[in-house]
């Protein structure tokens, strides 16, 4: 009896995912301000946005695939490939408009390719489709402008990137706003039920008529969308485009939205919850900069953070099998 | 007789089309090249070149087949081979009277070290395998920084028996290659013919049922990783060998032209089925398309490209032959039922 109240309290904990993670949140900033007098200062923290928010920005892309059960791994590549060709549009003398619309395009047809792909042939699941569509995005980003970097375009933009509004800084507003409508889609849209729905039980969903295909193809749109939005100020921040940028951006993305309660078994997450992932991850980027910690080490605590984060919610049925493990005693293989 | 003799044959085709098709696109490729640059792809120089470069290839897709088999995926290849070379070069610098094979044994024991922690986040932890894979990546890739304060190790720190490995050979045969045909006479072996690798089969069919079947799932899933970081591991310290270079970026990415081959090699990615004969011609014919693309002057901002079409196109084609496949089926037993 005794044991079976401790158990509910240990899973009433870890059921709310959000209150774990606002510990986490208040633990790191704990840490930082103990550990730095400069973390506070309110000018750093807001230059610090535009080094982290351009994440931020795609974050609820790939939270609604995440919430579909699916993955997208080539966000990165596609913030890259849009931003090249709206780079190179810019240089052929298309006018600013233009490119940015040239630059959205790209994201949401890399987007629509992926869904597309996964939604004809079934027997493929969303790994090898992003996998192998990250490298192709990429690499025609290298086919368009070899090792060349364009200024031009990134120039015009650089408000985005410098600008405030309201003492705001540009991307901070654009986080905002788009929290605030995909608040509104996820949990207040019966569109936003039904990626619940079909990440819970696709099969059920489906039969309950869910046009589950078209709402992949749009998640994936969405997410390509988002990416490409991002690019936009991840190019007025760099200054440039060139092919080689947003390396490796897809994991601290994924790793935002998943400690802020997404999962890739699907159906799960908040958009409050994965604000205060963007937070956290971003606050401990900015954090250790300050206090001296080289860029190698972060990704090592980043990498850490992404593994303990996702084993988090799995520790107790670990736990559990393997006390019937040991209760059963039994050493094959 | 005769039409016994082309039942046979059409009988092996159909078993093993994915591994017909591959031995008839490679040869095909090859001709096709031979003839476009007048003669320069077989020649024996290009064709040991490219079983060198291949054989790393090769030997790594071996491990990664039998992780994407149990069910998983592993991408932290590319950062263990970086971080076995790594270590196994800095041994080599500081004690230059290290015999070779005590640095291939400290690169496998990398590798196993590194294939333990990969196991234990996959299998243990059950992380969805391609976050937790990537997790370790970034981390093993970080560790390298850590123990290496950023230096590189060159070829003036390496004895002339260490780089002996990668340019030496045996009955004619270079000992890289060596390292890749003992590995797939391994993989061959442990997938077909032991229990381990059938248990690994079982676990990435279905694993509910393995598990109800009395098979350990967690340990068979932890032991492909292990193989794998292993294999990687030895690579690692080949690569390092090969180019006579230890650096932080070594084998950068090579994880996904690892994949690639692996899925070129009908390797399903859902998990259990492929075979190591496949995984061979897909490492291979991966290895004769990286070596023609220059040979016939494709720029190599283009390579990347080509290499994530052939991927993609890959896996559409085994989706669709595995479909026309399973409509024959139906279709047959169709007939069956009508005729009885």
């Amino acid at each position: 009896m005794k044991e079976a109240s401790k158990k509910t309290a240990f899973g009433r904990l870890f059921g709310h995912w959000e209150t774990f993670l606002v510990i986490i949140f208040l633990a790191v900033n704990l840490f930082f301000i103990i550990q730095t007098p400069f973390y506070l200062n309110q000018n750093n923290l807001m230059n610090s946005m535009i080094n982290f928010m351009d994440k931020g920005l795609m974050v609820y892309g790939i939270m609604m695939v995440l919430i579909l059960g699916e993955i997208d791994i080539s966000i990165a590549s596609i913030i890259t490939l849009s931003g090249c060709v709206a780079g190179w549009a810019c240089e052929q003398g298309c006018p600013l408009a233009l490119c940015i619309i040239i630059a959205l395009a790209v994201g949401a047809l890399c987007g629509a390719f992926n869904g597309l792909l996964l939604v004809k042939f079934k027997e493929l699941n969303s790994t090898i489709v992003t996998l192998g569509s990250q490298i192709l995005f990429r690499g025609l980003a290298y086919m368009l402008l070899g090792d060349e970097s364009l200024k031009t375009y990134a120039k015009q933009l650089s408000g985005l990137a410098w600008d405030k509004i309201f003492g705001l800084p540009v991307i901070l507003v654009a986080f905002i706003v788009l929290s605030v409508i995909f608040y509104y889609v996820i949990h207040r849209t019966c569109f936003g039920r039904r990626l619940y729905a079909i990440g819970t039980n696709k099969t059920a969903s489906y039969f309950s008529g869910i046009y589950t295909d078209r709402i992949k193809l749009l998640v994936f749109t969405i997410s390509g969308l988002c990416a490409a939005f991002a690019g936009l100020f991840l190019a007025a921040k760099l200054a440039s485009v060139r092919a080689s940028i947003a390396t490796g951006f897809e994991m601290e993305v994924i790793a935002m939205a998943i400690l802020g309660g997404a999962s890739p078994s699907g159906g799960k997450g908040r958009v409050g919850g994965v604000i205060l992932g963007v937070f956290t991850i971003g606050l401990i980027r900015y954090g250790t900069g300050l206090i001296n910690v080289s860029a190698e080490t972060l990704k090592i605590i980043i990498g850490l953070l992404l593994i303990i984060v996702c084993a988090v919610p799995n520790l107790k049925q670990v736990l559990d099998d393997a006390k019937e493990a040991r209760r059963r005693n039994t050493g094959l293989l | 007789m005769n039409t016994e003799k082309a039942g046979k044959l059409r009988h092996i085709l159909s078993n093993h089309s994915q591994e017909t098709a591959l031995i008839a696109i490679i040869l095909i490729v090859g001709l096709l090249v031979q003839i476009r640059t007048g003669g320069s792809f077989l020649t024996s120089s290009n064709l040991n070149e490219l079983m060198r470069e291949t054989s790393m290839l090769m030997m790594v897709s071996i491990g990664m087949m039998m992780v994407i088999v149990s069910g998983g995926i592993d991408l932290s290849v590319g950062s263990v081979m970086g971080l076995a070379g790594m270590i196994a070069a800095l041994v080599l610098r500081d004690h230059r009277e290290t015999p070779v094979f005590v640095l291939f044994l400290v690169a496998a024991g990398v590798g196993l070290i590194s294939g333990v922690l990969t196991g234990f986040v996959v299998a243990k932890l059950r992380i969805f395998p391609l976050i937790g894979t990537l997790g370790t990546c970034d981390i093993l890739r970080g560790v390298i920084y850590l123990f290496s304060k950023g230096e590189w190790v060159s070829q003036t720190d390496m004895t002339n028996e260490f780089l002996a490995i990668s340019t030496g050979s045996f009955l004619g045969i270079n000992y890289m290659v060596w390292f890749a045909i003992v590995t797939v006479i391994f993989g061959y072996i442990f997938m077909g013919h032991t229990r381990f690798g059938r248990r690994i089969y079982a676990v990435g069919n279905n694993e509910e049922n393995a598990k109800i079947s009395g098979i350990n799932t967690e340990k068979t899933k932890w032991f492909a990783y292990i193989i794998s970081g292993i294999i990687a591991g030895v690579a690692g310290l080949l690569w390092v060998c090969k180019y006579g270079c230890a650096q932080g970026t070594t084998a950068n990415g090579f994880e996904l032209n690892v994949i690639a081959a692996v899925v070129l090699g009908g390797v399903s990615i859902t998990g259990g089925s492929g075979s190591v004969i496949g995984v061979v011609l897909g490492a291979l014919l991966f290895g004769v398309l990286s070596n023609i693309l220059p040979l016939i002057q494709v720029s190599p901002f283009w390579q990347r490209a080509i290499r994530g079409a052939v991927i993609l196109l890959s896996v559409v084609i085994n989706a669709l032959v595995s479909r026309r496949a399973e409509r024959k089926a139906l279709e047959r037993r169709e007939q069956n039922e009508r005729s009885k």
